[in-house]
């Protein structure tokens, strides 16, 4: 469920082919997470584990190391620089990796409900809150 | 006019909590949780969160240094309490660690203040407040008794009630403005003594509200925490309200007339003797009799489980099925640990799950040894109040008591403890025609008139059988009796 309500957040603009526009949209997509897991697990938590996240995608996306290497600039930043030198449809699928890692991880720490619940507080639209308690 | 403001006081979801503090925490109260690391700071703050947090009644939990809140919330999950469809509509969680540490006290407080008049949450928990204690220290930052007045006061006029929580060590609560400050204060401490440890929590404060003083027992378990209040209130029985003039037969006959009709509504018996005398023989029979006339029954193991008694005390045989048919309860007691609030409780729900009238704690010594042992010290007064606490109910305890012979003084139990019995029962073994037999007497029966007889008695499948008075002899409780010499 959660694989598709991701690339359908990060391939809104894919049809413009401009990996450009799809690595700024990656990035505002990736801050604005930020910005809510920040209020639940502390600046330093979320940048720790999306930095985790970008080194587990490189395996898959190679293009990502260099977002990596640097972990004291904005790491979302990095990630566009990463990806916009690449192709849309590669831009993408590191995008939806790199989330999907990074989701994955958070639900390791904190459980799938309170994941889900968070993501349904920023897109509503696109992912569905856990309604059932978390234990 | 003469209306005073009423307080609504909010339920801490803890049980035994809102007891001790006398309802619950008081609606726009400020407080302060605190005490040594590992009593359970977080946990009491989460669970008090939890269960009055609601979409009416949001919450904000301010996360400042301290545990990392992604480990906080991973270890919090763990706890039957946690209810994670409250996040983020009834519970937000606020990170201001970044804000403490690259921009000081101001930015905290104005990130704090700014996000309540954007929220308005009911219930606000800053964690750990020590680490804003810690930043106050340094040159240059807002002093903290500004800090938390003015803290108190945003928080307050936008109605909120507001939980600091903090490592802090007691010297600290004399000069510390947040102990002057704070409406509340919960102190949770954990003490290590030999092998064992035990949480407890005191209030230290709380306005406008009758706490009940003391040190209470905590326990954390995965339903979070529970409080033991030190001094229960009465709760309500089926059981009448004491009426000594009531007596509860022991179902051994010959004694019951020795007793003066049996035993007392709301009265203590101890029985006392050495192993193999017969005292959970005797219990047991006083219980039977009890739930044969249509009474209830709780007894109170401590010693044996409940599987090992009835399988292997020839007097326990036929109890499975009355505790099968809720007639009787029978409670396993025996984790090193325990505290005698924690036992109290224990008694006291078996008796009101049952409605019992008869309660028989099997045995004291065994009750000792499952305490904690810093409760031991304190193992009479324990004993006094939890008597007390039943039988002002209208039960009828009954207690065994180990009690080693001794054939050159008369000694009524181990410990002395006898005072804490209304009655006590002496068995004993003595000599007696190049036999050793079983004896008793009713040493004791507070403010009632008892037979002053020593009386042979044996212990057969139907239990207990009183046999006559040994009228003709002397030196029995010597162990060796002999015929007595009646001048003529």
């Amino acid at each position: 469920m959660r694989p598709e309500a991701a690339r359908q957040l990060f391939t809104v603009d894919v049809d413009a082919g401009d990996a450009r526009v799809v690595a700024a949209h990656a990035a505002a997509v990736c801050q604005l997470l930020s910005v809510h897991v920040s209020r639940l697990v502390g600046d330093l938590g979320m940048r720790t584990l999306f930095a985790r996240s970008l080194a587990l995608s490189q395996a898959a996306f190679p293009c990502l190391k260099k977002a990596a290497a640097t972990p004291a600039e904005n790491p979302y930043d990095l990630l566009r620089r990463c990806l916009e030198v690449e192709s849309a449809t590669t831009a993408v699928g590191a995008a939806v990796h790199v989330f999907e890692t990074f989701t994955a991880l958070l639900e390791r720490f904190i459980g799938a409900g309170l994941v889900a619940n968070l993501l349904h507080e920023v897109w509503p639209a696109i992912f569905e809150s856990d309604t059932k308690e978390t234990k | 006019m003469n209306e005073r403001v009423q307080i609504t006081r909010l339920p801490t979801g803890v049980p035994g909590l809102d007891e001790v503090l006398g309802g619950g925490i008081p609606e726009f109260s400020f407080n302060l949780i605190a005490g040594g690391p590992g009593g359970g700071k977080t946990t009491v703050a989460h669970q008090i969160m939890f269960a009055a947090a609601s979409p009416e009644r949001p919450a904000l939990y301010v996360t400042i240094l301290g545990e990392p809140p992604l480990k906080m919330l991973r270890y919090q999950q763990q706890y039957g309490f946690f209810d994670g469809a409250k996040i983020p509509g009834a519970i937000r969680f606020l990170h201001l660690g970044t804000e403490l540490l690259e921009h000081g006290l101001d930015a905290v407080l104005e990130r704090i203040v700014s996000e309540v008049e954007a929220t308005s949450p009911k219930l606000v928990f800053v964690d750990s407040f020590r680490a804003v204690v810690r930043r106050s220290m340094e040159p240059g930052q807002m002093g903290l008794q500004g800090f938390v007045q003015r803290l108190s006061l945003q928080l307050t006029g936008w109605e909120a009630t507001t939980f600091l929580i903090g490592e802090y060590e007691e010297r600290e609560a004399e000069s510390n403005p947040i102990f002057t400050v704070a409406d509340g204060i919960l102190w949770l401490s954990q003490a290590v003594n030999r092998n064992s440890m035990v949480r407890k929590i005191q209030v230290v404060k709380m306005r406008g509200q009758s706490t009940i003083p003391g040190l209470h027992t905590v326990k954390i378990s995965a339903d979070g925490l529970r409080v033991y209040p030190r001094l229960p209130s009465p709760q309500p029985t089926t059981a009448p309200p004491p009426d000594r003039s009531l007596r509860r037969r022991t179902g051994v006959e010959g004694l019951d007339e020795m007793l003066g009709g049996g035993i007392p509504s709301g009265y203590s018996v101890m029985i006392a003797g050495p192993s193999g005398s017969g005292k959970t023989v005797l219990a047991t029979q006083f219980i039977r009799e009890g739930i044969r006339s249509g009474e209830r029954g709780v007894i109170a193991l401590f010693e044996k489980p409940p599987t090992e008694y009835l399988a292997t005390m020839p007097s326990a045989q036929g109890l499975s099925e009355l505790v099968g048919t809720k007639q009787l309860e029978m409670l396993y007691l025996r984790p090193l640990d325990l505290s005698v609030d924690e036992t109290m409780d224990e008694i006291a729900s078996a008796v009101q799950r049952v409605g019992a009238t008869r309660v028989v704690i099997d045995s004291l010594m065994g009750f000792e040894l499952a305490l904690a042992p810093s409760f031991r010290e304190d193992f009479r007064e324990s004993l006094y109040r939890m008597v007390g606490s039943l039988t002002k109910l209208g039960i009828t305890v009954v207690m065994t008591a180990e009690l080693t012979d001794s054939y050159t003084e008369l000694r009524l139990s181990p410990r002395e403890i006898s005072f804490l019995a209304d009655g006590i029962i002496l068995q004993r073994y003595t000599e007696l025609r190049g036999q050793v037999r079983r004896l008793m007497v009713v040493a004791k029966m507070r403010g009632f008139d008892h037979s002053k007889d020593l009386r042979l008695y044996d212990i057969g499948s139907d239990g207990i059988t009183v046999g006559e008075p040994l009228v003709h002899y002397e030196g029995i409780l010597t162990g060796t009796a002999h015929l007595a010499v009646v001048p003529k």
